[in-house]
């Protein structure tokens, strides 16, 4: 079979077609795997942090970052983990921007869903997020919370970036947008609390809908116009699950989200894109409902969780693309051996590969990840995924 | 009637309805009916059925919640009935975040069901250096030390804090869980007890306490 674009093999494969190789998909990267990509140096040597507006506020010395700042830093560095994955030779990227986070004080990055997240270092000499906590704890809380997104801005600004990077990127991979932060469950969790959110869904029903309102609106604008810009599909995150089964029932969850995805999935369907929703943790339970509801692709089937990769190949593998299977507990860790990897990848390719609907991929991004590790795994995807699988 | 009342309990708990709860509880002990018979009779067995349902996959996270939630509720609405013998803890507890871990979800969320089941917890919050368990372990005389991680090298930690409790003669049992945390390295680490999950981790509380 003669060879194929990026963007071809990823969406033929995700339709079942014929390709010449399984395609390599990236859910994201960080800011060391960017800066050992793209050749740069990490914040630290260079005297500033990745994220710039740290010491720009300690020189001021107050708090409050100007939003128009805190946009142009975040615009610079998450372009920047986008250009990496491209230039690392993935087929198909989950390309996220969301330049809507603020920063209440110098050491807390809030999402504007409510959400506050600590700045912390990620010991590569650069800065990244670790959540910290619920924002809103009450509904005087909920009424008072400073930072509700407008959705028509998000959803404008994520056309402006998108249109940029689609026409500089549009035909070396396969993109998958994504504009605003976290899926609807998740959300819930993070500005509520995780412990705390079954006490709104019982509770304060009416916040609870009016969160859920303003989050599929911002997902439907904000796809709609990543879909406009150019992009191929949406890669939307919403944990549901950790590592043992989901954290609520699958009818409680269908309740919830249920209509809600399958609206925003249509309009992704509607305008053309694929639709890939990533969801942490043991699925088995709800992949027939992540189908049922549109999704063309789930990604991660993460090699930690009770999740069987191979065994829902069987189950599900002729409905939809399965994205994931390499771990970073251990294979992409500094302590795997190159071999190790390779060998990896060659079971998956044979397990998974047949029929098609399968994007190779590392089941998460984070620091610790060398980006020679991930080479070492495109490389391999490269050399022995060839259609015919041997 | 008061078995009437008795069931009705267990039938609002099981609904997670506590508002109607709370009604029938009132209607109980305007009876005369104890605490302790309300607990023992109206909400053990539904508590029990909670759990075996969570076992089982039928209930997940979110009942867990609503019931320990509102079996605290419950309990602070039952206190001031109790006279002196009915009025003490099923016992107490401290709970913490081992030392270089920020993580907290898991932990509270053991709190609460522990707190439901009529613990008396005192959370030592994330990050908690051993020297810190220690010196509320000997201000608190708990019955039960409770430790969670969510990350590998907390697992370290809950070791070198176990050897500095039992080092300096602290009796109470110790039980760990989080994530990182597996039945074989929490033996190694020399925990008395390891909980795969709140509801586990209840049940081994349970057994501790009856000791």
């Amino acid at each position: 079979m003669t060879s194929m674009s990026p963007v071809e093999r990823v969406l033929r494969t995700m339709e079942g077609k014929p390709v010449d190789r399984v395609p390599c998909f990236s859910a994201q990267l960080e800011a060391r795997q960017a800066n050992e990509i793209l050749g740069k140096p990490s914040s630290a040597e260079t005297g500033k942090f990745e994220a710039p507006w740290i010491n720009s506020i300690e020189r001021k010395g107050h708090p409050v970052v100007e939003p128009d700042f805190l946009r142009l830093a975040l615009a610079e560095t998450l372009n920047h983990r986008n250009q990496a994955q491209v230039e690392l030779g993935f087929d198909g990227m989950w390309a996220y921007y969301d330049d809507t986070w603020q920063m209440p004080d110098a050491g807390t990055l809030a999402l504007t869903s409510g959400a506050l997240c600590s700045s912390i270092p990620d010991g590569h000499g650069n800065m990244t997020y670790m959540y910290r906590e619920a924002g809103i704890k009450s509904p005087e809380d909920f009424e008072a919370w400073p930072y509700w997104p407008d959705p028509d801005d998000v959803a404008h600004r994520a056309y402006e970036y998108y249109k940029m990077f689609m026409k500089k990127n549009g035909e070396r991979a396969c993109i998958f947008g994504y504009g605003f932060f976290g899926g609807l469950f998740e959300s819930m969790n993070w500005t509520f609390g995780i412990e705390k959110t079954p006490l709104w869904i019982k509770r304060n029903p009416a916040y609870v809908k009016r969160f859920l309102d303003l989050l599929e609106e911002i997902s439907i604008k904000t796809h709609t116009a990543i879909l406009e810009a150019g992009a191929h599909g949406i890669f939307q995150t919403d944990d549901f699950a950790f590592k043992t089964g989901p954290f609520m029932r699958p009818a409680m969850i269908e309740e919830l989200f249920g209509e809600r995805y399958r609206r925003i999935i249509k309009n992704v369907h509607d305008r053309g894109g694929k639709y890939i929703l990533h969801s942490c943790g043991d699925n088995t339970l709800l992949f027939d409902q992540f189908i049922d509801w549109g999704a063309d692709g789930c990604h991660a089937y993460e090699n930690t969780s009770n999740v069987d990769i191979f065994k829902e190949k069987e189950i599900h593998g002729d409905q939809v693309t399965i994205v994931g299977g390499i771990g970073i507990d251990y294979l992409l860790s500094e302590r795997s051996k190159d071999e190790e990897i390779v060998e990896k990848v060659k079971e998956l390719i044979s397990k998974l590969g047949p029929g098609g609907r399968f994007l190779l991929s590392p089941v998460h991004s984070e620091d610790s990840v060398p980006s020679a590790k991930l080479k070492v795994m495109i490389d391999a995807v490269k050399e022995y995924g060839a259609y015919p699988i041997k | 009637m008061s078995k009437t009342l008795f069931t009705a309990m267990s039938e609002q708990l099981l609904a997670f309805n506590e508002e109607d709860l709370l009604k029938v509880i009132e209607k109980a002990l305007s009876q005369g009916i104890t605490p302790a018979d309300i607990i023992e009779s109206g909400l053990s067995p539904a508590l029990e059925t909670i759990g075996e349902k969570f076992e089982a996959g039928e209930f997940f996270l979110p009942e867990l919640i609503f019931s320990g939630q509102i079996m605290k509720n419950v309990l602070e609405k039952i206190r001031p009935h109790m006279i002196s013998e009915d009025n003490k803890s099923s016992g107490r507890v401290i709970m913490g975040t081992v030392e270089g871990d920020i993580h907290h979800i898991g932990k509270n969320i053991f709190i609460s069901v522990l707190e439901g089941d009529g613990y008396e917890v005192y959370d030592l919050g994330e990050d908690t250096p051993p020297a810190t368990f220690l010196e509320k372990a000997k201000e608190l005389n708990p019955d039960i030390i409770g430790m969670s991680s969510l990350i590998s090298t907390g697992v370290s930690k809950m070791a070198e804090t176990i050897s500095l409790l039992k080092d300096n003669g602290i009796k109470a049992d110790i039980i760990v869980g989080g994530a990182a945390v597996t039945e074989k390295n929490a033996t190694l680490v020399g925990a008395d007890g390891y909980a795969f999950d709140a509801w586990q981790g209840l049940r081994i509380v349970r057994q501790m306490s009856a000791k």
